[in-house]
């Protein structure tokens, strides 16, 4: 009876000491002490709220609710950017070290380090949200009108504000719904002003789990509402195509598809291994069957921790198991194929894979290609030479098959398209080709060949200025 | 009976060590998304849900926390069938933001940010109809929003929506991550 006790104190105890505060929560009533204290040799406004007794500081004790929602905020900032703390692996030649993906941290507490709530101001100009003062750096203003918005939102005015301390102020509006407007419009996104910041802090915050759904739907339309309205030179996205290829040697290309003969090195794997893009990152699996599948971020720089179901579904098989996996997409309906089996995600609330046993026989690949009417189709080509469809219907679930008219080279061992009505296939020689679904046409391209072992496309969209306004 | 409470104290223990368990932040991309993400399943099933008249009209009320309208347009998106609704939906988007001034808004003031929350939820609705109408039905709903919506960035934003639909892209995922991109100012 006595043990019993004791371990359900002790498990309440540590179910509480692993409950990590919310700080992207405007519900959060308390604060982790210790949190707090990491950034008040910063902030050293904080210190008088640390000073009280206790692990936690909470709304209403010792500290009102305005300064408990900077406090909040502050933390959430710290949390904003993304970082993977990795161990060396004497295995592994690819540098691992934690890299900031942005370091919004660094940005903010750079230009800020205090906070002024309901200056007089405030009273006077009742609509005002929040302002800097040029002179006064370092200094964020709040009117009451911050803490009525939510907590995304006040992110990014906080992210926004500072901005001005760099002397980017705005601009009167030359086009759009505020023409005419002074200081609501900056001239280019690219000159990097505090809507641009906004900009980026929206999309940032979109990608936040801790915030509701609806308040990230929220920040991604309105930056992408802020692109179209906020700049007198309207920017427009662009995509660079890549195409990245691995070797025999374990080798890392990749090559533009506006010139193919340029190929760039990248990096030298510790094996030679198949690559595969899902639009962020690349999971790589080893041709040796005996190392497992990783997954890198986008530069190879690092590797990541969470590698995707394909990849650990591989990585759960023996070595004679895994030799038997061949194609892998993660585009489109995704699938990892086995012999003659694929393994997708298929069905609204689907959470584990789900085998589909394919009717053209061992497969050889999985892909995405665009045809001519635009419409992204994932395909199967089978060691047979034949090519399939492959489609997932979400409402029930189920999976569906049916040999296609697509007449590829016997000898292709990958494709996929980047714009409608063309694709590449890459031949087990190691030849790049084109094919384009119009003429019924394959065509060699000018990429040079070195013994690729497999390719996988890779866009990367980039936002111009663009000097011409609608 | 001490034996008994002894066990579902020890079970209750148990669940303690793992029922608090510390999320992560930040999520890395899902294997192979392009579409906006779902929303999580509830308890009152999204697809029992009739669409009625009123939801669509509600979308409209500046009375309703546009969060709460936001939540509609999610589980609108499992519900979006053809014709009348996204007819409705069109309506929406091409519908006033009531807190646009002939004047000028001061850009920090809470007219403005109330202004960008009612122009949010049509990009949003605009991004729904996007990902789930034909090619040829979205033609459609996007002649209609630049023919009647008074608001240049929406219908700017309609029409590389189009554009990109055509040439089997993403102009939201596409733009988002053409900002993912852009570096941070140097210090």
């Amino acid at each position: 009876m006595k043990t019993a006790l004791l371990l359900t104190l002790l498990s309440l105890f540590s179910s509480s000491a692993v409950w990590a505060t919310n700080y992207f929560d405007k519900e959060e009533t308390c604060l982790q002490k210790s949190d707090v204290e990491a950034v008040q040799s910063h902030f050293t406004q904080f210190k008088k709220f640390t000073n009280q007794s206790g692990d936690k500081i909470c709304k209403g004790e010792g500290i009102d609710s305005k300064w408990f929602d900077v406090l909040r905020n502050v933390l959430a900032m710290q949390r904003l950017t993304l970082t993977d703390q990795l161990q060396h692996d004497d295995n592994d030649e690819l540098t691992l070290r934690p890299i900031p993906q942005k370091d919004w941290w660094g940005y903010f507490t750079q230009r800020a380090d205090r906070f002024v709530i309901e200056p007089a101001y405030c009273s006077s100009n009742e609509n005002v949200v929040a302002y800097v003062q040029f002179f006064a750096r370092g200094r964020i203003h709040l009117c009451p009108k911050f803490f009525e918005k939510g907590a995304a939102d006040q992110i990014e005015v906080l992210m926004h504000e500072v901005r001005h301390f760099d002397g980017h102020g705005h601009v009167t509006c030359t086009q759009g719904n505020e023409n005419g407007s002074r200081g609501a419009c900056d001239d280019t996104i690219n000159s990097a002003g505090s809507y641009a910041i906004s900009v980026q802090a929206a999309v940032e915050l979109s990608y936040v789990e801790q915030l509701s759904d609806e308040e990230r739907l929220m920040s991604e339309a309105s930056a992408i509402y802020s692109v179209n309205n906020k700049f007198n030179s309207l920017p427009t996205v662009k995509s660079e195509d890549y195409i990245y290829l691995s070797n025999s040697a374990g080798e890392i290309h990749r090559s533009k598809t506006d010139d193919l003969s340029d190929t760039q090195f990248v990096t030298t794997l510790d094996s030679p291994a198949r690559i595969f893009s899902n639009g962020s990152e690349f999971t790589v699996f080893p041709f040796d069957a005996s190392k497992k599948a990783y997954r890198v971020s986008k530069g190879f720089e690092f590797k990541v921790d969470a590698i995707g179901a394909f990849a650990n579904q591989y990585n759960d098989e023996n070595e004679h198991e895994r030799s038997l996996y061949s194609g892998i997409n993660y585009y489109g309906v995704g699938a990892i194929a086995k012999d003659d089996k694929l393994y997708a995600f298929c069905g609204q609330n689907a959470t584990s894979l789900t085998s589909f046993p394919f009717a053209g026989g061992a497969i050889k690949s999985v892909f995405n290609l665009k045809p001519n009417n635009g419409t992204e189709e994932t395909y199967v080509l089978g060691e047979s030479g034949n090519v399939y469809d492959f489609k997932c219907d979400n409402e029930t679930g189920k999976f569906s098959s049916t040999k296609v008219d697509l007449d590829f080279p016997r000898d292709t061992v990958d494709s996929f398209s980047f714009n409608k009505g063309l694709a590449f296939l890459l031949t087990e020689s190691g030849e790049l080709l084109s094919y384009n679904f119009g003429r019924d046409e394959i065509n060699s391209t000018s990429l040079p060949s070195d013994s690729w072992l497999n390719a996988t496309p890779f866009q990367v969209y980039r936002v111009f200025d663009d000097a011409s306004a609608e | 009976m001490p034996k008994k409470l002894s066990a579902l104290l020890i079970a209750l223990a148990f669940l303690g060590l793992f029922w608090w368990w510390p999320k992560s932040h930040t999520t890395p991309k899902a294997e192979g998304p392009t579409q906006a993400p779902k929303s999580k399943p509830t308890a009152d099933t999204v697809k029992q849900r009739a669409l009625t008249k009123n939801t669509l009209e509600d979308l409209s009320d500046t009375k309703k926390e546009p969060r709460t309208r936001m939540r509609q347009l999610i589980d609108l998106k499992e519900n979006l069938d053809k014709g009348e609704n996204v007819e409705k939906l069109v309506g929406f988007i091409v519908s006033p933001n009531p807190y646009h001034s002939s004047r000028s808004i001061d850009p920090h003031s809470f007219q403005a940010h109330q202004h960008q929350q009612e122009a949010s939820l049509r990009v949003y609705a605009l991004r729904l109809l996007s990902e789930n109408l034909t090619l040829e039905e979205f033609s459609k709903a996007v002649q209609s929003i630049v023919k009647d919506s008074q608001d240049q960035a929406i219908k700017r934003i309609a029409k590389q929506a189009l554009a990109a639909k055509e040439n089997g892209q993403n102009y939201f995922e596409n733009l988002k991550q053409g900002i993912q991109n852009s570096p941070l100012p140097e210090d």
